[in-house]
């Protein structure tokens, strides 16, 4: 069962960039463009490096490692050197705050 | 304000314990005799400074401090806190057991000797104007000291402002580090955008026997502030002393660092990162004196410019007629990124004995062609390529640095500066 797990006001998000996020076992690079809240896991499926540290171009995050880029909205791997997508999670703002839906971790 | 003038001086003296009004008249008849670099000095060739230091004042009091958007509370747990602002101490609490505190303007009665025995004892008033200026006009210094054999486990976080228009302020940081005893600093310095200030800090590093002392200094000054900061180390038998030096803000930052290798035994290391663009120039001198034997130094930098940025690393390793067994390092490795940009690296070596070992190597140029074609034949755009190996850059620099705290600031700093120009095709 997911528990919504509330994570930060939405103007307390930087705009732009990702923070790291560590909850129920899970680590999670959250995203704010606008008034628009990403979530992916935040260890890259090619080589580990943490994508909350990663650049935003567009719709799009860029690994700081490697330059693998993930779309935001469905963590699908859109250039080599990652092949894989990246886990999503369901995101939800609700009076202002973002919270994240997470699995408690088995 | 006051003006750069006898009468200041005059005045600061009346206060003033009598050593240090001497040292402060001594400072006054160098910046009364010396000029400003006209460029045609070897030192000061590559740097050009449009203005006279008595067009800006002193400032009486320490102004407001920056609004930030780093709170150094959230970058490391840190032993201690100081604040120089304007050249004012106007804060400064350290927790740890051993380490004392002193400031020169409030407390020059009650810690006399420790000022005395430290004030204005390694960075000579005669270097240039600048430390002239800084000897005779500072108005504040903070030291501090490390007792023997103390080891304090936290960094001591030195935030050092600028914070008025049209001043020019002498932030002095001195580090006096007992036999045996162990710290790390980390020393942030800014100053806001769109004001036009200098500023002449002066950091002095005395690292006795045995000690070991670690210190990142970070300028991120405003883009209209001139700095000019002259940083000294000295080191004892068998000390160690690891210094980072980062360089991202400031319409033109200098640097003018000499290390003193004076006990057998000692090492330093120096990491140093410099990214410059628009029309910033940065200038980073660096000096070398192995005297004691058996000592061992590594000086390694990595610059980058875009736009009409310009940069400029000297090193010298002088290697003096006792230093048997020395063994020694420079490194200087710069990325032009523009074509307006230029990178200069000068490193030498003078060697007065022999029995050493020594190097040197320097690089400057672009971005290089088959790193890039390997990237992108891994399916890598040519932006994209070029952003991986920007990172990949400088993060050799980021994690070497001797105290860590200030990766993440330093690294999104660069990614930045890149990438806005990336976006607006100026690279």
């Amino acid at each position: 069962m997911d528990n919504w797990v509330r994570v930060a006001p939405l103007e307390e998000l930087p705009d732009g960039r990702g923070v790291r996020v560590e909850a129920l076992g899970h680590r999670v690079a959250v995203f704010r463009l606008g008034t628009d809240v990403f979530a992916l896991a935040d260890r890259c499926s090619h080589a580990e490096a943490s994508l909350a540290e990663g650049d935003v171009f567009d719709d799009e995050v860029e690994c700081p490692r490697h330059g693998a880029a993930f779309d935001l909205a469905t963590g699908e791997a859109r250039t080599l050197p990652a092949s894989q997508p990246q886990q999503k999670y369901e995101v939800k703002i609700t009076g202002g705050d973002v919270y994240l839906a997470l699995q408690e971790a088995s | 304000m006051r003006s750069l003038d006898q009468t200041t001086v005059e005045r600061a003296a009346e206060t003033a314990p009598s050593w240090l009004g001497d040292l402060r008249q001594n400072g006054f008849r160098y910046f009364d005799k010396l000029s400003m670099p006209t460029g045609s000095e070897e030192e000061w060739r590559y740097v050009n400074l449009d203005f006279e230091l008595s067009d800006f004042g002193v400032p009486d009091v320490a102004g407001i401090p920056l609004v930030t958007d780093t709170d150094f509370s959230e970058l490391t747990e840190y032993a201690g806190i100081a604040r120089l602002i304007d050249g004012f101490v106007v804060d400064a609490f350290c927790d740890a057991p051993g380490v004392t505190l002193a400031k020169l303007a409030t407390q020059a009665e009650a810690m006399d000797s420790l000022l005395e025995q430290s004030v204005g004892q390694m960075i000579p008033a005669d270097v240039d104007i600048f430390a002239a200026a800084h000897r005779a006009f500072a108005t504040d210094a903070l030291v501090v000291e490390v007792s023997n054999g103390a080891v304090v486990d936290r960094p001591i976080i030195v935030d050092i402002q600028t914070t008025q228009a049209g001043t020019v302020s002498f932030p002095h940081l001195i580090v006096v580090m007992g036999v045996n005893a162990e710290a790390s600093f980390i020393v942030s310095m800014r100053s806001p955008d769109g004001q036009r200030t200098v500023v002449v800090p002066q950091i002095e590093l005395s690292v006795a026997d045995g000690a070991r002392l670690n210190l990142v200094s970070s300028q991120n000054w405003g883009n209209e502030t001139t700095a000019v900061m002259h940083q000294r180390m000295t080191l004892g038998r068998d000390s160690t002393g690891r210094l980072g030096e980062i360089g991202l803000g400031a319409q033109m930052g200098r640097l003018d660092l000499d290390i003193d290798l004076v006990g057998n035994g000692s090492s330093s290391e120096l990491v140093g990162l410099y990214f410059g663009d628009g029309e910033q120039v940065f200038d980073y001198r660096v000096v070398v004196n192995h005297h004691g034997k058996n000592t061992r130094s590594d000086v390694f930098l990595k610059g980058a410019v875009e736009d009409e940025a310009e940069s400029v690393f000297t090193g010298l390793l002088k290697i003096w007629p006792d230093a048997t067994r020395t063994s020694t390092f420079e490194t200087n490795r710069n990325l032009v990124l523009s074509d307006g940009a230029k990178a200069h690296s000068v490193p030498n070596l003078e060697i007065l004995c022999d029995d050493v070992v020594c190097g040197h190597g320097s690089t400057v140029g672009p971005l290089e062609e088959e790193h890039m074609y390997y990237l992108m034949s891994r399916g890598l755009s040519r932006e994209r390529a070029q952003r991986v190996l920007i990172r990949g850059f400088f993060d050799e620099m980021i994690q070497r640095m001797p105290v860590s705290g200030l990766e993440d600031q330093v690294r999104a700093a660069v990614t930045d500066k890149f990438v806005s120009a990336q976006a607006e095709g100026r690279v």
